[in-house]
């Protein structure tokens, strides 16, 4: 009997996750050195680009230990960041060990910290391992002590590697199967089945990934999706060696994958349980809850002749990610387009990202904004996800916003620039401790507005990188919340309006009326820029009118650079949106809010 | 390629006495190499021969051409001659610094052939002229205007500048004035450019100087245009004006008539029609590779067909010579661009080319984006 481990690998940016993994993976010689490319795990572009994880990815790798024992080790690749933090629960809830990676030359970092209690939470077992030894700049000595000491690990069992040049990658492997329990379960016992990721596939559907934690499921078998109550009946199932690899059955301790003619993703829920339709209910798998998207934005095809286009580019992104949700939306400015959810910042940047890549789509996307509840003077209660949408505030009773707890973990010296930065954002009952010596961790509740723009950018700013940020939904407050609008040439640009405190209105007006001065190009006439609550105006700018533009000597050696300047702007002429007679970059309609107040 | 017919030749003199703030041109103030210069350039004009046969326009530009005295510059010119066929009237200018000129040195260039002379005058006013840089004040502005006409340069052009840190208005007025007044044949003005990297780039970057804005530049180059036609110049280039078309500068025009032209000495740039080449900006490598027999060509392109057409138009909308309709036309929304152009008072129509206006002029570099583009607005 082949035995089964399974783990992730979690580290701070840059220590060295895709590269470690990329190492294991040459190990065990699942891909030919042909088809080997770096990152193997980060298959697309943007992750490549940005060095960061969006989707989950499993690998199956098989391993002979020195003691000459064959194992099954299951890597599950997570996400990195707070806005895919169900996910990465979920992926950890399928693993019992992981690999705590530290950079040699940097010691514990925030994320370092911020992963180690996520796997605590998780009760996995935690294998320190100081990576890059290689580095001239390495210092093993005090990267253990930090373990020992900020970590509270034990640094004796601290594995060390370069998975840059392969040593120790073989230590890792052997501490992998000698310290990381076998996954516990009954094979016998009714079929139970984590799902952590879900896939598209254009011929099969949606591909579940999953972790059979008890009992088994093969082809044949039918299975019910516990929270959605649906039933599917078994086509395949099997492991990713990099590629799929069919199997007879999935057993309990196993991760793979299962294809049961599931049309799309949507079909599917992150952290449902798997059961098998003819055992009478097993009791679910503990963890699930339903993600709602919590940032909101209109989107309107630069073309307004693109809309079917685009409405047919969302239903083939919404395939593969569930957590997008969209509904048919439009704007007096911008024409018909669609109001869609995101789990946050990050998610609604890849998902425009990947639309403009890998399905062509050019869109306008309007200024984030979260959902407010309204109850209304008739008793009524109004959700309102989009500021075009505010009730007339004569008839406003209460309004609501929702409100989060952020939870910050810093070294000591950023204390005041982050109590700073919170408060600026509204923060209210602040609390901290001092897990270690040197370290703080801070709570915050906040409103989810303040925190959506740029708030984790910020945080990133003000403590140099060693912030992390995490927070969960806590409830809705009541607050004063009013509609300010923006008139470009007394037109007012409905996509441009936003919901604001009361108190922060006049200064997010002016910053806004400032941003879109930067970002609308001159024109050959003046342009108001204006702020309203109601019809009265709270701040203003104007962009003056362009007067020329000509490049004043045109000789021999001026030539050949100035038409490459002139081939550059006809190429690269930015994607405008005409309001009025104004032309509006595409840029700035998101832009607008990334302010530099604080 | 081979070039039948005439071509331009620049001549490149890279040493200037003293470097001025907001130059960016090639040269350098160490002048140890300045003796062994002419043999470099005829060296590089030696490999020429084989594709050039023919120069009706000479430029000596820099730099300071002015460096050279009577007797180089002779030698030079007779080389060029012994070379190449060089036609009875061709026009060879020389540009000069105004504290340079003495009766002298321009008798002698004017028995070497000099036929074309142009005044680095830059302004009128002392404390102007300082802050440029300049190593000459007004009065010897004046004084050089006088020298060269009374030597019997009929062909003079002079170079002004405007819109910069501390001219007004009035200023810019008052050196028309006196530009118009002393009647040279030709007259540049140039509006301020400070490029990165120079001196002034960095005192604009910190600070200590600013720019006195668009609405202003704007003005002052719509007054040079208006006052100088008024005073019977063609405006004839963005910031060149000439007494009647006979004073046009026919050398310059090869730049913005897409005609062959060739470029001798260190950061020259050549072209012949199809292709443009450019030599390597540092002297020390320009004469270790002339001495080697080699070209000291530092890169070369050749141009498509779109290429062509872009630059084509971008000296369309700077030049009185205007642009052909087709070279208009042929893009997307071809028909209704000419049309807009037309509505917008950009161009004017003569003789089947679309001729800018003084506000096409000073758009000029925005028209040939929207041609190429297809775009109908500026705004776009």
């Amino acid at each position: 009997m082949v035995r089964i481990k399974n783990f992730s690998i979690t580290a701070h940016i840059d220590h060295g996750k895709s590269t470690l993994a990329d190492r294991l993976i040459q190990h065990s010689h699942l891909v030919d050195e042909r088809r080997f490319k770096n990152q193997m795990l980060d298959t697309m572009d943007i992750e490549r680009e940005r060095g960061i994880t969006i989707k989950s990815q499993t690998v199956c790798l098989p391993y002979r230990s020195k003691a000459g024992e064959d194992f099954v080790l299951n890597l599950i690749d997570t996400p990195g960041h707070v806005d895919f933090s169900y996910e990465v629960s979920r992926a950890l809830a399928s693993c019992e060990g992981v690999l705590l990676l530290v950079d040699a030359s940097q010691g514990v970092e925030a994320q370092t910290m911020a992963n180690l209690y996520l796997a605590l939470e998780h009760d996995l077992t935690i294998i320190p391992v100081i990576n890059k030894i290689d580095l001239p700049s390495a210092d093993i000595e005090r990267a253990k002590e930090m373990i020992e000491v900020e970590l509270g690990l034990d640094s004796d069992k601290t594995i060390l590697c370069s998975a840059k040049t392969g040593q120790g990658v073989e230590d890792v492997l052997e501490a992998i199967v000698e310290q990381i329990p076998d996954p516990a379960g009954d094979p016998s016992a009714p079929l139970r089945a984590l799902i952590f990721d879900a896939q598209y596939d254009a011929f099969r559907g949606a591909i579940i990934s999953c972790r059979v934690v008890d009992g088994s499921v093969g082809p044949g078998d039918t299975i019910r999706l516990m929270s959605l109550g649906t039933t599917h009946k078994v086509e395949e199932v099997g492991v990713f060696k990099i590629d799929m690899e069919k199997r007879k059955r999935l057993s309990a301790g196993e991760v793979g994958y299962i294809i049961a003619g599931i049309k799309t993703v949507s079909d599917t829920r992150i952290g449902d349980t798997v059961v098998l339709d003819e055992d009478p209910m097993p009791p679910a798998l503990a963890g699930f809850k339903e993600v709602k998207p919590v940032v909101f934005s209109s989107i309107y095809p630069i073309d307004s002749d693109d809309n079917a286009a685009l409405a047919d580019a969302l239903e083939k992104y919404k395939l593969n990610d569930a957590s997008l949700s969209y509904q048919r939306d439009s704007s007096a400015a911008l024409g018909h387009g669609f109001r869609c959810g995101f789990l946050g910042m990050l998610h609604l940047e890849v998902f425009q990202e990947r639309l403009d890549r890998e399905f062509n789509q050019a869109i306008i996307m309007t200024a984030p904004s979260v959902e407010y509840k309204f109850i209304l003077a008739n008793g009524t209660e109004v959700e309102v996800d989009n500021p075009e949408y505010y009730p007339d505030p004569a008839m406003i009773v209460k309004a609501l916003e929702p409100y989060i707890k952020a939870t910050i973990m810093i070294p000591e010296k950023y204390m005041g620039a982050v109590m700073q930065l919170c408060l600026a954002r509204r923060g209210v009952n602040s609390h901290f401790h001092y897990p270690t010596a040197g370290r703080i961790e801070v709570f915050f509740e906040m409103p989810l507005a303040e925190v959506i723009h740029d708030f984790y950018d910020k945080l990133k700013t003000i403590t140099q990188g060693y912030g992390s940020f995490d927070y969960d939904l806590l409830d809705y407050r009541q607050d004063d919340l009013i509609k300010v609008d923006i008139l470009v040439n007394s037109e007012k640009v409905d996509a441009l309006s936003i919901i604001v405190h009361k108190e922060r209105a006049r200064t997010k007006a002016k910053l806004m009326c400032d941003r879109l001065r930067e970002e609308i190009p001159r024109h050959m006439f003046k342009i108001a820029i204006q702020a309203a609550v109601g019809g009265k105006i709270i701040a203003r700018s104007t962009i003056s009118a362009m007067r020329k533009d000509v490049t004043a000597k045109c000789y021999g050696g001026d030539i050949s650079r100035k038409r490459k300047l002139l081939e550059k702007q006809a190429k690269g002429k930015k994607r405008m949106k005409s309001v009025g007679r104004v032309m509006i970059p595409q840029d700035a309609f998101v832009a607008v809010l990334k302010t530099n107040e604080d | 390629m081979k070039i039948d017919g005439s071509a331009g030749l620049y001549i490149h003199i890279p040493f200037c006495k003293t470097k001025c703030p907001y130059c960016d041109f090639y040269s350098i103030t160490c002048h140890d190499s300045l003796t062994g210069y002419p043999d470099l350039l005829i060296g590089e004009m030696e490999m020429y021969r084989e594709r050039f046969s023919s120069f009706d326009t000479i430029y000596l530009g820099g730099g300071t051409p002015s460096l050279i005295g009577g007797e180089v510059l002779t030698r030079i010119l007779e080389k060029v001659r012994s070379s190449f066929h060089i036609p009875e009237r061709t026009e060879i200018t020389v540009e000069v610094n105004p504290d340079d000129v003495g009766p002298t040195l321009l008798d002698a260039w004017r028995r070497a052939g000099v036929n074309r002379i142009s005044l680095g005058i830059q302004s009128f006013d002392d404390r102007h002229l300082e802050f440029l840089g300049r190593r000459h004040d007004g009065s010897s502005s004046v004084a050089a205007i006088g020298m060269v006409s009374d030597t019997g340069f009929e062909n003079l052009g002079i170079d002004l500048i405007f819109g910069f840190h501390g001219q007004t208005m009035d200023d810019w007025r008052d050196a028309l004035e006196k530009a118009a007044g002393l009647r040279p044949s030709h007259i540049s003005c140039y509006q301020m450019t400070i490029e990165k990297g120079t001196p002034m780039g960095r005192m604009l970057k910190e600070g200590s100087i600013t720019s006195p804005g668009e609405d202003i530049q704007h003005d002052m180059f719509v007054l040079a245009s208006e006052f100088l036609i008024s005073r019977g110049y063609l405006h004839y280039e963005v910031s060149n004006f000439a007494l009647g078309e006979k004073n046009i500068s026919r050398h310059n025009s090869r730049y913005w008539n897409h005609t062959p032209y060739l470029g001798l000495g260190p950061s020259a740039h050549s072209f012949d029609g199809r292709s443009r080449w450019w030599n390597h900006r540092d002297l020390d490598l320009y004469s270790s590779m002339i001495l080697d027999g080699e070209l000291p060509v530092e890169g070369r392109e050749d141009l498509s067909e779109d290429q062509l057409r872009l630059e084509r138009l971008y000296f369309g909308f700077r030049t009185l010579r205007g642009n052909d309709f087709g070279d208009i036309q042929s893009g997307k929304n071809g028909g209704e661009l000419l049309e807009k152009l037309i509505a917008g008072a950009l161009v004017t129509v003569e003789n089947g080319r679309a001729i800018p206006t003084i506000r096409g002029m000073l758009f000029a570099d925005r028209l040939p984006v929207m041609v190429v583009s297809g775009t109908l607005s500026l705004d776009q």
